[in-house]
């Protein structure tokens, strides 16, 4: 199975804040991370992950310990989800763009300036399936 | 970390979505793919080539194209 798992592709990075030295994370690794804490809420199922970066803007955005660069680029996620039917949309696309802002910070140290949520689907619970996830 | 996710949830989580997060490079959700479908390609390809050792080969000669065919549905996974 190694061999499917396989990537083939080339490997995109994005560049992580820092003011000493270059750090930069696997694009699909970070939409990974991502993918999973948002993945913890039981109300939805995350469909597509992507993150792309914007241009640094110029202005510093220290952190608390001054230890992020100045002009440091911020990136923009773009997430489709699968909402469980009856769930209240407006409370569950602004939960999981609590949690994807909270997990790119906390998780990356990447900042991001906007989580752009699409929900493309609903699904219902399968008989006897367990819902013990976070709500 | 995504493997816990493939396997803790993957019999509530639809094939499309897995299809998608195959074609975003997640590996886990390709794994979980092929084993909610591996009986069925075993059973069609028995069928197409008419005996088992045949049938298994050719799928398992087939499988590390798959990702790749995923990332662009307009060529069958089944062909070159």
């Amino acid at each position: 199975m190694g061999a499917v798992f396989a990537e083939p592709r080339p490997a995109e990075y994005l560049p992580l804040p820092t003011r000493h030295g270059r750090a930069r994370i696997d694009r699909i690794a970070a939409a990974g991370v991502l993918r999973y804490a948002a993945d913890q809420m039981s109300q939805l199922h995350v469909r597509s992950c992507q993150i792309e970066i914007s241009a640094p803007s110029g202005a510093p955005t220290p952190d608390a310990d001054g230890s992020r660069a100045a002009g440091a680029p911020s990136a923009r996620v773009h997430i489709s989800v699968t909402v469980r039917f009856g769930a209240d949309l407006l409370s569950a696309t602004t939960r999981v763009r609590q949690i994807i802002l909270a997990a790119a910070e906390d998780l990356l140290g990447l900042p991001v300036a906007a989580v752009d949520v699409d929900v493309v689907d609903v699904f219902e619970d399968l008989p006897g399936a367990p819902t013990d996830r976070a709500p | 970390m995504t493997h816990a996710i493939a396997h803790a949830a993957g019999e509530q989580i639809d094939d499309l979505t897995f299809v998608v997060r195959a074609q975003e490079g997640d590996a886990p959700a390709f794994e979980v793919l092929v084993r909610r479908h591996q009986g069925q390609l075993n059973r069609l390809a028995v069928r197409l080539l008419g005996n088992s050792s045949d049938a298994e080969d050719a799928v398992q000669r087939r499988s590390p194209h798959c990702p790749m065919k995923l990332c662009n549905p307009q060529r069958r996974w089944w062909k070159g």
